[in-house]
């Protein structure tokens, strides 16, 4: 009788335990998640009351032509389109180079491979600060400055992409690579119909986080456009921010809709994404 | 001799000899004429007086003599240091405190690690930009809350004793899910049999957390570490959209710094040898890290 009543206590412990434990990461999650909460109320509420003090947690009415006028407005719709292409064409360039790259340094020998992957390496954690000069410097001479492709090209070389694809190539088994070359194949049709469809996994990754890191960039659009036809929609948000009057409305309208895109891909690749980051995390 | 003529034949774009450095020449090129270069470049724009116009002029060290003169320069190394040693504690001890509750069997977990992490996905200059408006003096939110307890408002953005911490609240919001994931990575490499046999061993909870779990996590804590240090020395993003460097220069970084020298006030030279100097400190995390990493 007496263990069952310790049991008892326990159980009761526990389950208090239990309870304390969710509190506070449910906390946690409404603090993680009241910032977009508040994007959104501020976005569709009607404009007296984004200067109602104290502010209306909750609007009286749902003004949802907030978000196109807002996109009229500044030009949003112009960022957008470019935010859209720079993301697009620097995930295609980027995923391709560091496939074959990540294949070359897990798969062949050849001379200065050392050389060329400390290269790699000590790129991993310069700051754009340090190089911004030159950098600035070298586009303008290469007539790039002030165009999408001075946004997209620079930084398509990224390391950490490399990285993962070279660490993930060298699984894949050389019986196979070997097979192919006796069936006669190039190398080139190896990396196409060998590597390629054994490695989905890996390219998803890669496509993920390159997506998320060009279209919420900013430092690279900062330094290489001079005018805001070319912004994209962090450039143009970040100056609106510093402006003298800023029209919350549309600030949380573009904020919000500029979410929408990675928010989106990150909860359908959930999975991936975490697998990522981990995995970054275990290597290091 | 056959053999030697069908070698031949072979277009060098076939030759196994020449094929990798085809493959990796993309990714090469881009690091030596964005990355490599620009940093010997950078070397030699501190040495030179320059506004962007006309011929750079030879002063050997004279810009590193101005800048360690310059109060503004110092005053964003102490801040640079004030950010990287008040954000990342913060982030270490609140996303393993995240991460060892969420590794427990709860209802909703993987709802609750999900909406954690979404901060990380989101843009810097959207959290730069939520963040301006929940700290703003007159209608924010913060403030709001801080009177209706009964305090008096602050002004966040626009006083030098309050900007710098507005900016940490915002980094650890931001950052905390990303590092929680990576510690639940960690809290999985745990063996169970361990745990199990701490437990027969007669450990609390606190014991069991404090020599099990704490001293296994030690390569995590490592690398959580590391990467949030490189980020804060980095960190550019946030002060940017946030406080620009103001007010009076209470949240100018490094960063900011060489940012400002060079297209706001055009003296190449003096924002080169800024960056000579942000360079110089990655190398050292660098080499710390490489040390580290050895050693296991």
């Amino acid at each position: 009788m007496d263990t069952s009543g310790r049991m008892g206590m326990d159980k009761r412990k526990y389950m208090l335990m239990k309870t304390v434990i969710f509190i506070f990461v449910f906390a946690a999650a409404l603090i993680a998640l009241f910032p977009f909460y508040w994007m959104f109320v501020t976005a569709v509420k009607p404009v007296d009351e984004i200067w109602a003090f104290p502010p209306k947690l909750w609007p009286s009415e749902f003004i949802w032509s907030n978000f196109t006028t807002a996109l009229q407005r500044a030009p949003f719709g112009l960022y957008f389109r470019n935010s859209f292409i720079v993301t697009l064409t620097s995930t295609t360039i980027t995923v391709c180079i560091n496939l074959l790259a990540g294949f070359a340094f897990a798969k062949y020998n050849f001379k200065f491979k050392e050389f060329f992957f400390l290269i790699v390496l000590s790129t991993l954690m310069i700051p754009l600060q340090v190089t911004m000069i030159p950098v600035f410097i070298i586009a303008s001479k290469l007539g790039i400055r002030n165009t999408l492709w001075g946004v997209i090209i620079p930084p398509c070389a990224e390391a950490l992409g490399l990285f993962m694809a070279r660490q993930f190539i060298s699984d894949i088994p050389n019986e196979l690579l070997e097979a192919g070359r006796i069936d006669g194949a190039t190398e080139f049709t190896i990396f196409r119909k060998i590597i390629l469809p054994n490695v989905k996994p890996l390219i998803s990754v890669l496509v993920i986080f390159t997506v998320m890191w060009r279209w919420n960039d900013l430092q690279w659009p900062l330094i290489m456009l001079s005018s805001d036809k070319y912004y994209t929609v962090q450039l143009g948000l970040s100056n609106l921010n510093g402006a003298q009057y800023v029209n919350w409305n549309d600030m949380m309208a573009a904020s919000l809709i500029s979410v929408l895109p990675v928010v989106i891909v990150f909860l359908i690749f959930q999975k991936e994404f975490v697998q990522g980051v981990a995995s970054s995390g275990i290597k290091g | 001799m056959k053999d030697n003529a069908e070698r031949t034949r072979i277009p060098f774009w076939r030759n196994i000899k020449v094929v990798p450095y085809l493959y990796i020449m993309p990714n090469m090129i881009l690091f030596f004429v964005f990355m490599i270069i620009p940093i010997f470049m950078s070397f030699y724009y501190s040495t030179v007086k320059w506004n962007g116009m006309g011929k750079p002029k030879f002063i050997d060290i004279q810009n590193y003599l101005y800048i360690f003169h310059d109060k503004v320069f110092l005053k964003s190394i102490f801040n640079t240091f004030y950010y990287t040693v008040a954000t990342v504690p913060l982030l270490m001890v609140l996303a393993l405190l995240i991460a060892i509750l969420l590794n427990s069997k709860i209802p909703l977990r993987g709802i609750i690690r999900s909406a954690i992490y979404v901060p990380a996905v989101v843009s810097t200059v959207v959290v730069g930009t939520v963040f301006t408006w929940i700290f703003q003096d007159q209608l924010g939110l913060i403030n709001y809350i801080i009177t209706s307890l009964g305090g008096t408002a602050i002004k966040w953005a626009n006083d030098p004793r309050f900007a710098m911490i507005m900016l940490i609240i915002a980094t650890v919001w931001q950052r905390t899910g990303y590092n929680m994931v990576i510690y639940l990575a960690g809290l999985q490499g745990i063996p169970t049999d361990l745990m199990e046999a701490a437990t027969i061993d007669g450990a609390n909870t606190w014991q069991k957390f404090r020599f099990v779990t704490l001293p296994l996590l030690k390569n995590t804590h490592m690398f959580v570490m590391i990467t949030c240090m490189i980020n804060a020395f980095r960190s550019f993003d946030l002060v940017y959209t946030m406080t620009q460097g103001g007010p009076l220069n209470a949240t100018k970084t490094i960063v900011m710094y060489v940012y400002e020298q060079a297209f706001n006030k055009n003296y190449y030279g003096r924002a080169a040898a800024a960056g000579v100097v942000l360079f110089v400190f990655m190398v050292v995390l660098t080499i710390i890290r490489f040390k580290i990493e050895k050693e296991d």
